[in-house]
This record gives C-alpha cells, sequence and structure tokens, in this order.
C-alpha cells in the first residue's frame, strides 16, 4: 500500500489512463497502434457478415439461388453484366459469387465449431494435468505425444475410410485433432499458477479443487487461450478445405470453399476462374485470423511480441 | 552420447506403441465387421463359411490378441494384402516410401534456402515496411492452403505458360536416371510443400537473430569496430542457426502430413497419393499401414532431430 503510494508520488503518472486501466482496455490501447490487426479483424467481420447475409444477398441484390443452374450459361466468364456473374460461372452455369456466399458459411461454421471443441477439450485436460499431475499429466502427455507423432492429414484419411463422416463428425474430428497446442500451454501455465497465494487462500477458504480450477486458474490463463483458439480456428478451416478438396470433407452439393476447388479441377482450361475466388477466400480469411490472433496475443502480452 | 541415443530410442518406444494402438482401435471401432466386406460380394455364403473365415483371419479371438497378432505380424514386415490390387502392402509402400522421401528433403532444402535469408532480411531491417511485408509472407505461407497453391501453380505456370509438367515425376518414356527431367517434374510439388516450412523457418530466424543481437559477443564485435553487416551476417547468424533444428520438428510434421496434399495435387507417385487413392476405394489395409509407416517415419525423423541437436549442443545431453 504505502509502496504504490510512493511510486505514485516519486513518479508524476505520464500515463494516468493506461496505468489505471485493466487487462483488457490496456490491450485495446495497445492493439489500436497496431494497423495490419486493425485490418484484419475489419476484414474478419466483413466475411463473418456477408456469411450471415447470404441469404439476404443472394435474393435481393444477385437474383440468384445457390443452386441456381443453367446448363446454356456453364463456364461464363466472369462479367460486369450483371452481379451474379462478377466471378462467371461453374460447369453447371451457377453463380460462383453466390456459391461463394453460401460457401462462407460452411467454412466458418466448421472453423467456430472445431474451435469450441478444441477450446474445451483443450482447457479441460491442460487445467486437470497441470492441477493434479501425476498419473493423469503422464497419460494425457503420452497421448499428446502420440496424437502429435500421426501426421494428421493421413489419420483424417484413415477416419473418413472407417466412419465416412457427415459434417458434424468431421467438426468433431477436427476438433479433437487440434486441441494439444491450447492444452500444453494452459498445462505451462497451470503448474506455477496452482504454486501461487491467491491459490493457496482459496484453498483455505475452503474451495475445492474444480472451483480453483475454474474460479482462480482459469480467468488467468483464458485470455490467451482464446487467442490461440482464433489461431486454431485457421487451422480447422484449412484443414476442412483440404479434405473437402480431396472429395472426403463436406459434399456436393452443400458448397464449401473446399469443394468448390474440387469442382474447379474438372476443368482448368474452360473455366480458370473457378479456381481464384474460393482459393483467394480461404487465404485470406486465414491470413486475417492469423494476424488478428497475433496481434491480439502481442496486445494481451507485449513480452511474447515475436515469439512462436 | 550413446546413452543419450539410448534413452531417447527407448521414449520413443511407448509411443510406437501409441500410435499402432490408436490405429487399431479406430480400425476395430469402425462400424461393420472386416469379414463383411469380404463376404458383401458372395451373398450365398453359409453361416459356417462366414464362421470358417472369421477363424482363418482370427477375428474369433478376444480384441486384445488381434491387436498382438496384427502388431506382431507388422513388426515383422507383414502388412497384409490390398484389398483392390490383391498385392501385397508392403511392397506398395515400398515403392512410394522413396518417392515421398525425395520429396520431402527437396522441400526441406528450399524452405532452408529461402527461409533463413528472409528471416536474416527482416531481423536486420526490423520494425521497417520490409520486415512488416515479411511478415504478411510468412504467415501468408502458414495460411494459403497447399492445395491451392499447387492448383495455380498448375495453372499458371503448366496450363496458361507451359513453363511445368502438369503432373508425375518423369515425362513419360524418359529413362529413370535423367536427372534434369526429374528436377524439373520436381519444382511445382517440391516448392508447394516448403510453404509452410519457409513460413516457419522465417519467423524463427527473425525472433533467434534478434535475439543472438543482444548478447555480449555481439556488443563485442561491434565495439571492435566491424561492420554492421559481418556483425549479423557472420556473428550473430551463426548462433541464431542452432535453433534451426528444433525448428525441425514442425516442419517434418507439415512435410510429411502435407504430402496427401501436394501428391494428390501434382499425381506425385508417393506415400501420401497411396493413401488417398485407397481411401477413396475403402482400402484398408493399405490406409492402415500408411499411417502407422508415415508415422514411424516422423517418429523416426523426430530421433534423429533430438541426436542431430545433441550433437550441436552438448548441454541437452544430460
Amino acid at each position: 500500500m504505502s509502496a504504490a503510494g510512493q511510486a505514485v508520488l516519486s513518479a508524476p503518472a505520464v500515463e494516468p489512463r493506461r496505468s489505471a486501466a485493466g487487462l483488457w482496455s490496456d490491450a485495446f490501447y495497445r492493439l489500436r497502434r497496431d494497423r495490419t490487426s486493425i485490418v484484419a479483424l475489419a476484414v474478419l467481420a466483413l466475411i463473418v457478415l456477408l456469411a450471415l447475409g447470404a441469404d439476404a444477398l443472394a435474393t435481393s441484390f444477385f437474383h440468384e439461388s445457390f443452386t441456381h443452374q443453367d446448363l446454356l450459361e456453364s463456364y461464363d466468364p466472369p462479367s460486369l453484366a450483371k452481379p451474379s456473374l462478377w466471378l462467371g460461372t461453374d460447369e453447371i452455369g451457377r453463380s460462383q459469387i453466390v456459391r461463394l456466399l453460401y460457401g462462407a458459411r460452411v467454412s466458418l461454421a466448421v472453423g467456430a465449431g472445431a474451435g469450441l471443441i478444441d477450446l474445451t477439450v483443450g482447457i479441460a485436460i491442460g487445467l486437470s494435468s497441470g492441477y493434479f499431475r501425476g498419473w493423469w499429466d503422464d497419460l494425457m502427455q503420452f497421448l499428446i505425444s502420440t496424437l502429435n507423432s500421426i501426421p494428421a492429414l493421413f489419420l483424417l484419411l484413415f477416419i473418413s475410410v472407417l466412419f465416412s463422416p457427415g459434417p458434424v463428425t468431421i467438426v468433431a474430428v477436427i476438433g479433437f485433432l487440434t486441441w494439444s497446442g491450447i492444452a500444453l500451454y494452459v498445462r505451462g501455465q497451470t503448474f506455477s499458477l496452482r504454486e501461487r497465494e491467491f491459490v493457496t487462500a482459496a484453498r483455505v477458504v475452503g474451495a475445492d479443487d474444480l472451483r480453483v480450477m475454474v474460479r482462480h486458474i482459469l480467468p488467468n490463463v483464458l485470455p490467451l487461450v482464446i487467442v490461440l483458439a482464433a489461431i486454431d480456428v485457421g487451422q480447422a478451416i484449412l484443414i476442412e478445405s483440404a479434405l473437402s478438396y480431396l472429395g472426403l470433407g463436406i459434399d456436393p452439393p452443400t458448397p464449401s470453399w473446399g469443394n468448390m476447388l474440387q469442382n474447379a479441377t474438372q476443368d482448368l482450361t474452360l473455366g480458370p476462374w473457378l479456381v481464384w475466388g474460393p482459393g483467394l477466400a480461404i487465404s485470406v480469411t486465414v491470413l486475417c485470423l492469423y494476424l488478428a490472433g497475433d496481434g491480439i496475443r502481442d496486445a494481451l502480452d507485449p513480452r511474447l511480441r515475436g515469439t512462436e | 552420447m550413446s546413452r543419450f541415443v539410448t534413452r531417447r530410442l527407448l521414449q520413443a518406444i511407448p509411443t510406437f506403441f501409441g500410435i499402432t494402438l490408436i490405429t487399431f482401435a479406430l480400425f476395430r471401432l469402425s462400424p461393420g465387421d472386416p469379414v463383411d466386406l469380404l463376404v458383401f460380394g458372395v451373398p450365398d455364403m453359409t453361416a459356417a463359411q462366414v464362421a470358417a473365415l472369421r477363424h482363418a483371419y482370427g477375428l474369433d479371438q478376444p480384441v486384445p490378441i488381434q491387436y498382438l497378432n496384427w502388431l506382431l505380424r507388422f513388426l515383422h514386415g507383414d502388412f497384409g494384402q490390398s484389398f483392390l490390387y490383391h498385392r501385397p502392402v508392403v511392397e506398395m509402400i515400398g515403392s512410394a516410401l522413396p518417392n515421398t522421401i525425395q520429396l520431402a528433403l527437396a522441400a526441406l532444402l528450399l524452405a532452408l534456402v529461402i527461409g533463413v535469408p528472409l528471416g536474416a532480411v527482416a531481423a536486420r531491417s526490423r520494425g521497417s515496411r520490409l520486415d512488416q511485408a515479411i511478415r504478411i509472407v510468412a504467415v501468408g505461407g502458414h495460411a494459403v492452403p497447399g492445395f491451392w497453391f499447387g492448383l495455380m501453380f498448375i495453372l499458371v505456370l503448366s496450363v496458361q505458360v507451359p513453363l511445368f509438367p502438369v503432373s508425375g515425376m518423369l515425362t513419360l518414356g524418359a529413362s529413370q536416371w535423367d536427372i534434369p527431367d526429374r528436377l524439373w517434374h520436381l519444382v511445382g510439388p517440391a516448392l508447394t510443400l516448403s510453404l509452410a516450412g519457409i513460413a516457419n523457418y522465417s519467423r524463427l530466424m527473425r525472433t533467434e537473430i534478434l535475439d543472438v543481437i543482444r548478447q555480449d559477443f555481439v556488443r563485442t564485435a561491434r565495439a571492435k569496430g566491424l561492420r554492421e553487416q559481418s556483425v549479423l551476417m557472420v556473428h550473430a547468424l551463426r548462433n541464431a542457426l542452432l535453433p534451426l533444428i528444433t525448428g525441425l520438428g514442425g516442419v517434418l510434421a507439415f512435410l510429411v502430413s502435407g504430402a496427401v496434399i501436394v501428391e494428390s495435387v501434382f499425381s506425385w507417385p508417393g506415400m501420401g497419393r497411396l493413401a488417398y487413392e485407397a481411401a477413396r476405394s475403402k482400402d484398408y489395409p493399405i490406409v492402415m499401414a500408411v499411417v502407422v509407416t508415415s508415422s514411424t517415419m516422423l517418429l523416426v525423423s523426430y530421433i534423429l532431430r533430438d541426436i542431430a541437436y545433441s550433437v550441436a549442443d552438448p548441454r541437452v545431453r544430460r
């Protein structure tokens, strides 16, 4: 108490607003000056809005549904004649731009769903193995090192052969394959946090293990974990697109950016424009997720800047 | 040294069993009985015949025994028969594996040759526009889907401007030892596969150099009047190279996993393509064998990495 008072007296507040701010407002202050992250966040917000408004846009602006086909209009090159032709048409005359909009829904939904599972499993395993240690921790470490030794896509191929999964299963499997990063981070933090005074204090007043983990340790790791999850969401979108491209993910006619690229390869010479859109859409979405994730992480904890 | 190697090898044993256990468990958990697949085309089989078949394949035994039998056969190099081609799986893997290793090594080389200088340049011009541009390129290397980059490569550099071959390892009719032809076919797939590695290495290099720059011997080098160029490129870079070995872990995982995508796009006859085609035709024995062999490959390369690291930095052997 007196030490803090002296510090204020001897060093007149240069930035009083920042010294008084909490974690998030402090981070926001730093983030505002990181132009790359702001742009990335803005683009992400735009993509989410476009995906949410796909129905409205398709009916009132493009005047075409994503299932509407017209063989007379197949492989129409991109033109400015009408909005639905901006990105051309595919092999059965469906509007590429409208399908791209609906594909955004699939990709974002898969990413969000897998990210949520990844977050839940990662936190649960990380917290419990860091807190209880002992045989449970050993078992989980063994599981993580084993899973990390199996190349993810080979395992996904295997699972897709065995179970012929539908969209929901695919989301679950991707989520269950990506949690190890979060689990390792949470575990490491829990190791040191559980020795801190506030945890001892909580135990002294009678908090049980679950309460200590969820109410006292978790809030300290959550901000960075959410950022890690954002990066995993990007990874999930990439995995889904790769699987769908290979014909083992989301099945047509539901448009997904991955299976649209699969379609595009049917004839590269007749419709070369079909290759650009979905690929750029995936790249931009994932790039923005990574850049924003990086930026928010640096803003939350500047000491981590530039580390992997 | 030999103690370190022995310990590292011993550590790998449980992981290897873990890999085989997960593979086998997934296989047994899947709906349907393997015998049903064999019986599928023969509807007039009697129940006794099906039972005999089940016995012949050891499927009437308890699951743990089945696992051990499968593992024993696997360790003896008997990976079973392909459902589709009726050829021993081990033969098919034997012909695909060298192609995948060749592709992975080429991609690793590209990742080093492009990634390390990029990271060094970014560190030298830290905070500048160039540094920011390299950061975006590096993050982009992770964000751009490999199969799309491969497709674009084919579309632009093989179809629209026919500079490179569309697919395969060799021109039809070319000799096995036609090295220039091989390299020419290697450019597209190797570059596509190396994207994530380039991204990894350039970021790793940048961080490491910036870390090394703050150390005393760099200050000494500056103090004795060396030019900034030689401080960075000779003194700092050499010391920052060590973590390249550590970074190998992540890069190797990308290389092996990415093989599925790149080999499918460029019709490269390796493990990834073998697994993909087998997956499409539900050829279980092949997919199972590829999962275990590619994981073992990854495991072995992790061990080699750790040994290389212990040679480069003896402090890690304890």
